[in-house]
């Protein structure tokens, strides 16, 4: 996905040289998916926001350092570490670290037990009715993955990176990828299985 | 449930089919099997639409201009690396750094100034404890006592050149009156002699001092009638003991002379002038040499001339400035990142 558009290529130039205004240009276009994934990575909009807000600093900062012809996923690779660190910081998730979570077989979902009193804390009843009961749903079951397993299905799946692009933002290896990404599926299907009764009937999964 | 029946394999083989991610070879394989394995095709299409329910889910808008503004930079200064969210971190870190540069600069700069003082308070503790080591002489010095070196010793540490003036002019008079005598230390040794009659350690300064005082002071008006009066003063058994309690007694009850004296100290220039100067340090020298033989050591006057030099270079100092530079360095590092 290395679509460029040439005034985005100017407005990284420009910020380059330490041009604030060419940078907010950038903030302007990245900032709903800055804040999409680190809501949807965090499940939490004030920490959410802080994470953006801080994440695009940092990225000002160390503008000069950007490479290459990806801006989008240089920008979502620090504002995934910096969902990383604030989870570390929070000890929300003892499953926080994107490497040590390997091996650890089926079992991670569900096993959320910690998830549970942030889900009750963040997930209120206006934001399931406003968002629709789906949505709902889908969001709760997110909410239930572990973090390093979330990570990967929001990257891949929401935001629709390629396994290389998701690969790069979190990083980990292509293979470690494709794993976290087939078990986080399994899980959110099991999850989806389990409240097919909320859903409306064309979303209802058989237990066949 | 039918979802364990499945491997992890192929679970990822179909999540990874789903993605048009397979090779070729393992897709075809996959393929062929989906038409054989209702199992897998079943899975397939469960995984299908549990796939198209997440990528159903909405990007969400940001709930506030994120853009940056300059005092959010200002305030929210720092090293690159993404903050652990909570601005008061990132604020602290900042903090620390940037007033740990301050806080050493300002250490620094005090380290300077105490270097500076302690170099000051090493050349005056030092000349005054000479001083007081006159002050403590004997009294035999008292009948000894000469008008003449009363009146140049009491004029001298009333003039603008006291102490450590006095202490540097004694020694380069000592230099030149050995050039001018080719005679070796001189004045050392009857420094040294009159220390030693006394029991005193570092008292010579002020002997030459003394009579040298006067030569010096010849420069400026007063000192030319107590040079004369020095010369005439020569005749007492021991002319130097005896101007040596007087003029430490002097100095040392005088703070101002002691103040005068190393606050002159830096801007005087020691080297008195040739012509006046010689004659009465080089009657001293004699003196002494015919005074007192007795251990001669120039060590003092040494030492003297080295702590009346030293001030300007003390470890306080050097580390002083070294911490300034460093410090100043810092910041502007801290600065330039910023």
């Amino acid at each position: 996905m290395t679509n460029f558009p040439n005034d985005e290529r100017i407005l990284i130039a420009t910020a380059q040289k330490g041009n604030l205004d060419a940078f907010n240009g950038l903030v302007v276009m990245y900032q709903d998916m800055a804040f999409s994934v680190a809501y949807r990575i965090l499940q939490d909009d004030g920490m959410a926001a802080d994470v953006t807000q801080n994440a695009l600093i940092a990225a000002y900062r160390k503008i000069d350092q950007f490479r290459g012809d990806n801006f989008k996923s240089w920008l979502m690779r620090i504002v995934t570490n910096a969902c990383y660190d604030e989870l570390r910081l929070k000890k929300r998730h003892p499953t926080a670290s994107l490497d040590d979570i390997e091996g650890e077989g089926d079992g991670l979902y569900f096993d959320a037990e910690d998830d549970a009193p942030l889900m009750a804390t963040i997930e209120g009843p206006e934001r399931v009715v406003e968002r629709g009961e789906l949505q709902a749903v889908i969001e709760n079951c997110l909410q239930q993955l572990s973090a390093s397993y979330r990570v990967i299905v929001v990257l891949a799946d929401v935001e629709g990176y390629s396994y290389e692009e998701a690969a790069n933002i979190s990083g980990i290896s292509l293979g470690t990828v494709k794993s976290r990404l087939s078990r986080a599926r399994s899980n959110l299907r099991d999850c989806l299985r389990k409240k097919s009764e909320l859903l409306p009937d064309q979303y209802r999964q058989d237990n066949s | 449930m039918s979802v364990n029946r499945l491997s992890p394999e192929d679970m990822m083989a179909l999540s990874a089919y789903l993605d048009g991610a397979l090779d070729p070879p393992e897709r075809s394989s996959l393929e062929r099997r989906l038409v054989t394995e209702p199992l897998l095709r079943a899975e397939l299409e469960s995984l299908r639409d549990t796939v198209n329910l997440v990528k159903s889910l909405p990007r969400l808008k940001a709930p506030r201009d994120f853009s940056l503004t300059p005092a959010m930079l200002a305030q929210m200064g720092g090293g690159g690396s993404v903050s652990h969210n909570p601005k008061i971190v990132r604020l602290a870190t900042f903090n620390r750094w940037q007033m740990a540069s301050v806080a050493t600069l300002a250490a620094s700069v005090l380290l300077v100034f105490i270097g500076l003082f302690a170099g000051f308070d090493d050349t005056t503790s030092r000349t005054t404890g000479s001083n007081e080591a006159h002050l403590s002489e004997p009294s035999s010095a008292d009948q000894a006592i000469d008008d003449g070196i009363m009146k140049a010793t009491v004029t001298s540490s009333n003039l603008p050149g006291a102490v450590s003036n006095e202490t540097t002019a004694a020694s380069s008079s000592a230099s030149e009156v050995n050039g001018i005598m080719g005679t070796p230390q001189p004045i050392d040794a009857q420094a040294v002699g009159g220390d030693a009659e006394e029991g005193s350690a570092p008292v010579p300064p002020s002997q030459p001092t003394a009579a040298l005082r006067a030569s010096e002071d010849n420069q400026d008006e007063a000192g030319g009638e107590a040079a004369m009066e020095t010369q005439e003063a020569q005749s007492p058994v021991n002319p130097p003991a005896a101007g040596m309690p007087e003029a430490g007694g002097e100095a040392g009850n005088n703070p101002t002379a002691d103040t005068m004296g190393y606050a002159a100290a830096p801007s005087s220039t020691p080297l008195p002038s040739p012509a006046p100067t010689n004659l009465p340090p080089t009657k001293v020298a004699e003196e002494a040499r015919e005074d007192d033989t007795a251990a001669p050591s120039d060590e003092p006057v040494v030492e003297q001339e080295t702590a009346a030099e030293a001030f300007e270079i003390t470890p306080l100092l050097v580390i002083g400035v070294f911490g300034v530079i460093a410090s100043i360095l810092a910041l502007a590092y801290t600065w330039r990142k910023r």
